[in-house]
């Protein structure tokens, strides 16, 4: 079965026509990176799978207006960003957004960052705000400009930008308390 | 110090692939697989209206409708002292008359007769040779009913939120209640209680099943009766009975009930029930020549009962007009008018019950023509079924069966500058004027607005089966429809 969709036409094909076998194949394949994507962009782990559940449906519902020009992975990548996106703006209305109290300048460095590992960065980017982790998955690691996430978060370009700036603090004191409790006990 | 902080988390990400989450793909593939079957749906709609219009289409080859007088008489000569040959493929009475004196009188109940009338002066008589044509009363509904198989899932004891995936495993409860599972693989279900072995094969499927309180030692087994398939249950109860136990801890991670109530809520429609008005001008034809026109209002509530399908309810009203025809020149128009007992005075061989019986007539103005109209309520009882097309757009298709009532029927005589000569309002006598009509459509539904949506599209209805006797009813309408409709 490698073989077989091992070129990734064949395997849309299959999956537009129902094959089971192709539509496990590309659930198996790309699953893992969309996977990390919801991780990121949501709150939690169940919330994370919902996220991907729904986003493949979309993905076997849409696949035949996939145009194979660019990047499949991109195309999915693109698709489950644009989800996390409409259920931020679904869920954002009902949430009453909190203040974190522990924005302040950040006293660690970007070392303490590097040193983590990416479970305990999402981990912390889950704490953060959904305002803020949006703008900083969006910017920072999935590397939209401040005038897409404007106009995907229907927010300025000027909010964007201090939004990423408070997440950046806010994300770095969260790693630092973390680090520090870690260092010297609870 | 920023563009190293974004490097730093876009290196981290770039290649972290945490572990997929293995039973996610039990709860997808059912609905892929059920979105495949949705499109299906629209397929079978269309050819179930394609099937339904054929059927009445023989049907109505076998029965014309009675009272749809669409008479053609052709004169041998121009005056009715002589013989006149008269064909009609209607089903119908006709009468004919000499100056309020009738001479002649079609009895028909059959189709395609014809033959010669005689003038019998006062002396009625009936000399037609008729085709005298058995009606079978077809009945193109004929309905299939499946009933499916017992699947209910009988057990005892509290441990529902579990998940089997090997071979043996038994899950019991003595409790009332909704189970929903994800079965997955080919297994056998066998239930004590009724010594039933249900066997289902396939890829994974989901099951709905209720389950009621039983005795507690009454329980049931779930086997994987192949060892490469897995099977397993995801248990989330609902249940009546407030002293059930919680559960343990799960032996296996289960997708979280929260991920199913909340997949269900993503894919229901944004909204659940509608109010519509439409409006519809119709053109209806008949076997013979001639085209009636005439509308249709209709008011109906819908409500979602899935993602694409719904059900709806409401009224209608429909007026059409029908200009009778004859195929005689012009010089020599007879007119027809309705049957009215009172200025026949003693035409006792006239005296029925029927309203559409016709009497014919030459009058002094012989440039006069008829006019019949029909008002008609109804209920209306359907189902639609739509497709997103985009974010505003939908395409829709409905069948919907009503049953009607015909509450006015009136004759009109204008002459060709349209002059009214005379009308003639017909009342109906109660079931004989019911009729029941189904109809299709198919609509491009616009949301200009998020509570509102506007309808265009096309409509055919079929005017079919009578429940009684009702002489109204035409076969075959077609026309555009265009509605209003709010969402709430």
């Amino acid at each position: 079965m490698l073989d077989k969709y091992s070129n990734t036409e064949v395997l849309i094909k299959n999956c537009i026509k129902q094959q089971p076998d192709a539509q496990k194949y590309l659930y198996d394949t790309f699953g893992s990176t969309l996977y990390s994507i919801c991780l990121r962009y949501t709150k939690n782990v169940p919330d994370a799978e919902d996220l991907l559940q729904e986003t493949f449906i979309k993905i076997f519902q849409n696949l035949d207006k996939y145009t194979f020009m660019g990047s499949f992975e991109g195309w999915l990548k693109r698709l489950t960003i644009n989800l996390a996106i409409n259920n931020y703006h679904s869920t954002r209305k009902q949430q009453h957004q909190e203040i974190p109290d522990y924005i302040q300048e950040p006293y660690c460095q970007n070392e303490i960052l590097e040193q983590m590992n990416v479970d305990q960065i999402v981990q912390a980017i889950n704490k953060l705000p959904d305002g803020y982790k949006m703008v900083l998955n969006l910017y920072a690691i999935d590397g939209y400009t401040h005038k897409e996430i404007a106009e995907m978060l229907d927010i300025s370009e000027g909010t964007s930008k201090s939004q990423l700036s408070r997440a950046k603090a806010s994300l770095l004191t969260i790693i630092s308390k973390e680090n520090e409790e870690l260092t010297y006990g609870r | 110090m920023e563009d190293n902080f974004n490097k730093i988390l876009s290196d981290k990400f770039q290649n972290y692939k945490p572990p997929v989450p293995e039973h996610l793909w039990a709860n997808i593939e059912p609905q892929i697989q059920k979105e495949h079957k949705d499109r299906g749906g629209l397929l079978f709609l269309g050819l179930s209206l394609i099937v339904v219009s054929l059927m009445f289409g023989v049907y109505h080859s076998q029965k014309a409708f009675i009272g749809n007088v669409r008479t053609s008489i052709a004169h041998n000569n121009r005056s009715l002292h002589q013989s006149s040959v008269v064909s009609t493929s209607s089903v119908g009475q006709v009468c004919l008359s000499d100056h309020h004196n009738v001479i002649a009188k079609t009895t028909r109940t059959g189709k395609g007769a014809s033959g010669t009338l005689e003038k019998t002066k006062d002396v009625f008589s009936n000399v037609i040779e008729e085709e005298d044509e058995q009606i079978q009363d077809l009945n193109p509904l004929s309905t299939t009913k499946y009933t499916k198989p017992d699947q209910s899932i009988v057990a005892s004891g509290s441990d529902l939120n579990h998940r089997l995936n090997y071979e043996g495993e038994t899950i019991n409860t003595n409790e009332e209640g909704i189970l929903w599972a994800s079965l997955g693989g080919n297994y056998s279900e066998s239930n004590s209680d009724t010594h039933s072995t249900i066997d289902k094969y396939g890829m994974a499927v989901m099951n709905k099943t209720r389950f009621k309180k039983r005795d507690p030692n009454t329980s049931s087994t779930l086997t994987v009766s192949d060892e490469n398939a897995t099977l397993f249950l995801n248990a989330s109860v609902s249940l009546n009975d407030s002293s059930r136990k919680e559960s343990e801890e799960l032996p296996i991670p289960l997708p979280s009930p929260k991920t199913e109530q909340r997949t269900k809520k993503k894919m229901d429609p944004d909204y659940k029930h509608a109010i519509q008005l439409s409006f519809s001008p119709l053109k209806v034809s008949n076997t013979n020549s001639g085209v009636d026109q005439g509308y249709e209002i209709a008011g109906t509530y819908g409500k979602n009962f899935s993602k694409r399908w719904n059900w709806s309810v409401g009224c209608s009203y429909i007026s059409m007009g029908t200009p009778l025809h004859y195929e005689v020149p012009q010089s020599t128009v007879m007119t027809i008018a309705p049957y009215d007992p009172t200025k026949l005075g003693n035409g006792n061989q006239l005296t029925t019950n029927d309203s559409l019986q016709y009497i014919m007539k030459t009058t002094a103005n012989k440039e006069d023509l008829a006019l019949q109209s029909m008002n008609v309520i109804g209920l209306s009882l359907g189902f639609g079924y739509h497709i997103p097309l985009h974010k505003k757009w939908n395409l829709e298709t409905g069948l919907t069966i009503n049953p009607s009532l015909v509450i006015k029927t009136s004759h009109t005589l204008t002459n060709y500058s349209g002059t009214s000569a005379y009308e003639n309002k017909m009342g109906t006598k109660g079931f004989n004027a019911l009729g029941l009509s189904s109809s299709g459509q198919v609509t491009i539904a616009y949301r200009p607005i998020k509570k509102a949506e506007l309808l265009c599209g096309m409509r055919i209805n079929y005017f079919a089966v009578s429940l009684h006797k009702s002489e109204q009813m035409r076969p075959l309408g077609l026309g555009p429809v265009f509605g209003l409709r709010w969402l709430f």
